[in-house]
């Protein structure tokens, strides 16, 4: 048990410190604007933010795997669970990001988000291995696929809310009519579609597959949440296509549309909680 | 000659036709799913937030209004309002439902409109909404215009594209495609929509969930807002912790560990299965049959008592029960684990006189053969052994097109990823030769870009610098 708590507190740590030297970084490149000449490139402050995410990644990782291996089941019980594991999930996809040599990513935007989900998680989270038993292979790949979906969704945040910001703060005229290419970010699409797959695939698994009921909980209010949730994104998609809709209101959308979906994807318990009667 | 009568039918005829085009290209733009959609997730949102009373709940008026006053401890005063606003049954609302007409309409007229496009030759042409953003490349050459339009055909076929030809007085509009049979992304992932609202449309007018339902053996049960599903417990194997039960006709054996199961539009979920289920008689030492009653408050007499022992619940293993005329209170304890497995019901029972103050006696009671027989303080006690199950059931008939929606859905997400390339020409004939609009597009790193410009550069024997951009 003590182990377990040292990985999830170690890793917190780290991702807090992360935050910080992200944050530093930031504040130097757009804000003080004091290496603004300087073409986009790793300083000290990004390269320790890169670190120490990897870091956080690898201790918050090791945290849900030992979880799983003494509790000899699946790790993801709850909805505190479930924002704990998209956290490590962002930090994940944000840490191959940075290791694939993308100098420009949104390591602030996502080490922020992930740092929020990851203190809901651990502010209600049982550090003694609390699991449920291995069921079917499609309960757990259904529930892996919801997280990804959630993971998706708040990177493609975090890279448009970083396109958006860092256009605006250094400083670049916006020509009517059109968007900026700084401001508005492809890989935040890719990311959405991606999550649009994950969810169409939960879906379909937990339509199909999973014949799970769990009325008690709220498996089918789970499913008519996702339903809804990917069609606004596909719709939300559509749109992007018209440049009007691309930058600020694009980061809006994702912005908004992630708050709203992520406690259908985490499945917080007090989603259509059923009387006794 | 047209008769005033005739022009204003012309007129009326005009007009309509405007509204229903203009309706048509509503229905059909970008933005028009986008209001119902985020209104239906509000109104989600609402029913997520405030307790629904299920169907069976609701069609009960006693069972409802018991239902309503559990709910107003927790809203009081606001309870009357939320009622009278249907925030208590969001989605068998008539608002909710023509929410769901207003979107299904829209996808609809999707659809329809995006299976048009598909076939129709607006595809090749794309007129000005293409050319207009001056992103295109503007070239001229002295030859003809039928022999600037076969080289760039031929140039573009040489690069393995699709090759779609329009002619028009004086216009040649070409569209070349590689992957563009994945232009179907968009009409199939409308289609999954469509099927997603079709199969919430359907769960939420038709289909309902009820917890708890417990059958016994023998007892065929009725399920559903109008009592039209029949349910009944045919056994329970001593082998597994499961029922075998018939639905509507069609057997099913439920096991805990598949923790749920399904038969067509039905889904359920045993809670609990194999707890034993105590039949009790009783006679007095002359043969007369003595009544019987629980302990409870109100007693009704009865000659026959039955006796639930959940197999999920560990508190529930003892009943009381009274035989008034006898002046004796029968303490009967389930003492098997709960996790029994094949092992048969064992219990044991106590026989209390004087209001309780007096043990008359005790018996170990088991029931190998679902039978057994005691006796104490002169009276007989004839017990019949066998079990019962629970189930949480939810009928959900739109479940299929749920599933079939997911799929389309997923089947356009992936198309979506299929790298495309399209190329677009216009040719025009000048006084002294073809003036050629040409523009391409691929995905974002796709090393293939620039590819048919080069190729219709080479074919029409023009340098890099001619061209006008």
């Amino acid at each position: 048990m003590v182990m377990t708590a040292a990985w999830w507190g170690l890793g917190y740590g780290a991702l807090l410190v992360a935050v910080v030297a992200y944050g530093r970084h930031f504040l130097q490149h757009y804000v003080f604007r004091g290496e603004r000449a300087l073409p986009v490139e790793r300083v000290a402050s990004q390269r320790v933010g890169e670190s120490l995410t990897m870091v956080s990644t690898i201790l918050l990782g090791t945290g849900i795997v030992s979880r799983a291996l003494k509790g000899n089941g699946w790790p993801i019980v709850s909805a505190a669970d479930a924002a704990a594991g998209i956290a490590v999930l962002v930090l994940l996809l944000q840490t191959v990001w940075a290791l694939s040599s993308r100098p420009d990513g949104p390591g602030l935007a996502a080490t922020c988000i992930a740092l929020l989900l990851l203190s809901y998680g651990l502010a209600r989270f049982p550090v003694a291995p609390v699991v449920v038993p291995f069921g079917p292979v499609a309960s757990a790949l259904s529930d892996a696929l919801n997280l990804g979906a959630g993971a998706f969704l708040a990177l493609a945040t975090a890279f448009s809310l970083t396109a958006v910001v860092s256009a605006r703060l250094a400083d670049r005229p916006l020509t009517a009519g059109r968007v900026s290419p700084r401001e508005d970010d492809p890989a935040s699409e890719m990311l959405v579609r991606a999550s649009l797959l994950c969810l169409a695939v939960s879906l379909a698994v937990d339509t199909w597959w999973l014949q799970k009921i769990e009325l008690g909980r709220t498996g089918e209010v789970q499913q008519a949440g996702i339903a809804i949730v990917w069609m606004v994104y596909f719709v939300a998609l559509r749109l992007r296509s018209s440049p009007r809709w691309r930058g600020w209101p694009w980061a809006s959308v994702l912005l908004v549309g992630f708050v709203c979906a992520l406690p259908i994807l985490i499945d917080v318990p007090w989603l259509a909680l059923p009387l006794p009667i | 000659m047209s008769t005033v009568p005739d022009r204003e039918t012309a007129a009326r005829q005009s007009t309509g036709q405007r509204i229903s085009r203009g309706l048509w290209r509503w229905c059909s733009s970008r933005g028009a799913l986008l209001v119902p959609l985020l209104l239906l997730a509000a109104t989600l949102a609402l029913s997520y937030t405030f307790p629904q009373a299920s169907a069976h709940v609701r069609s009960d008026p006693i069972t409802y209004e018991g239902w309503l006053s559990i709910v107003q401890v927790r809203y009081r005063r606001w309870t009357p309002l939320l009622r009278a606003m249907g925030m208590f049954h969001v989605r068998d609302t008539p608002w909710f439902r023509a929410l769901l007409a207003l979107l299904t309409l829209i996808l609809l007229v999707s659809v329809a409109d995006c299976a048009g496009r598909l076939v129709e030759e607006w595809h090749v042409r794309h007129r000005e909404a293409f050319f207009e953003r001056g992103e295109d490349v503007r070239l001229s050459s002295d030859l003809p215009a039928d022999e600037v339009a076969g080289r760039i055909r031929q140039a573009l076929v040489d690069l393995k594209m699709n090759v779609r030809e329009v002619r028009e007085p004086g216009v040649t509009h070409l569209l070349a495609q590689r992957g563009g049979w994945s232009s179907v992304d968009t009409l199939l992932n409308l289609c999954g929509a469509l099927l997603m609202v079709a199969a919430l449309a359907i769960n939420t007018r038709w289909g309902w969930s009820q917890l708890g339902v417990q059958v016994l053996p023998s007892r065929p049960v009725q399920v559903g807002p109008q009592g039209a599903h029949r349910l009944e417990l045919v056994q329970t194997p001593a082998d597994s912790r499961g029922a075998q039960i018939q639905i509507d006709g069609n057997e099913r054996l439920f096991v805990d560990r598949e923790r749920g199961a399904s038969s067509t539009a039905f889904r359920y979920e045993l809670t609990d299965q194999g707890g034993p289920l105590v039949s009790v008689s009783a006679w007095d030492s002359s043969g007369e049959p003595l009544a019987l009653s629980e302990y409870t408050l109100r007693p009704e007499r009865q000659s026959e008592l039955q006796l639930a022992f959940s197999a999920a619940s560990e508190e529930q293993t003892v009943r009381l029960f009274i035989l008034p005329e006898a002046k004796t209170v029968v303490r009967l304890e389930w003492r098997n684990d709960q996790d029994m497995g094949a092992e048969p019901p064992r219990f044991r029972q106590w026989a209390f006189e004087q209001g309780g103050q007096q043990l008359v006696g005790t018996a170990e009671l088991t029931a190998p053969d679902g039978t057994a027989t005691t006796h104490i303080g002169g009276v007989t006690y004839q017990w019949d052994v066998s079990s019962y199950a629970v189930l949480d059931l939810a009928y959900q008939p739109g479940r299929w097109l749920l599933g079939i929606g997911a799929l389309s859905a997923l089947l356009g997400v992936v198309v979506q990823f299929v790298p495309r390339q399209q190329a677009w020409a216009m040719m025009q004939s000048t006084g002294e030769g073809t003036a050629v609009r040409f523009r391409e597009q691929s995905a974002p790193g796709d090393p293939r870009q620039g590819g048919p410009l080069r190729a219709i550069l080479s074919a029409l024997d023009l340098e890099t610098e001619s061209p006008v951009w």
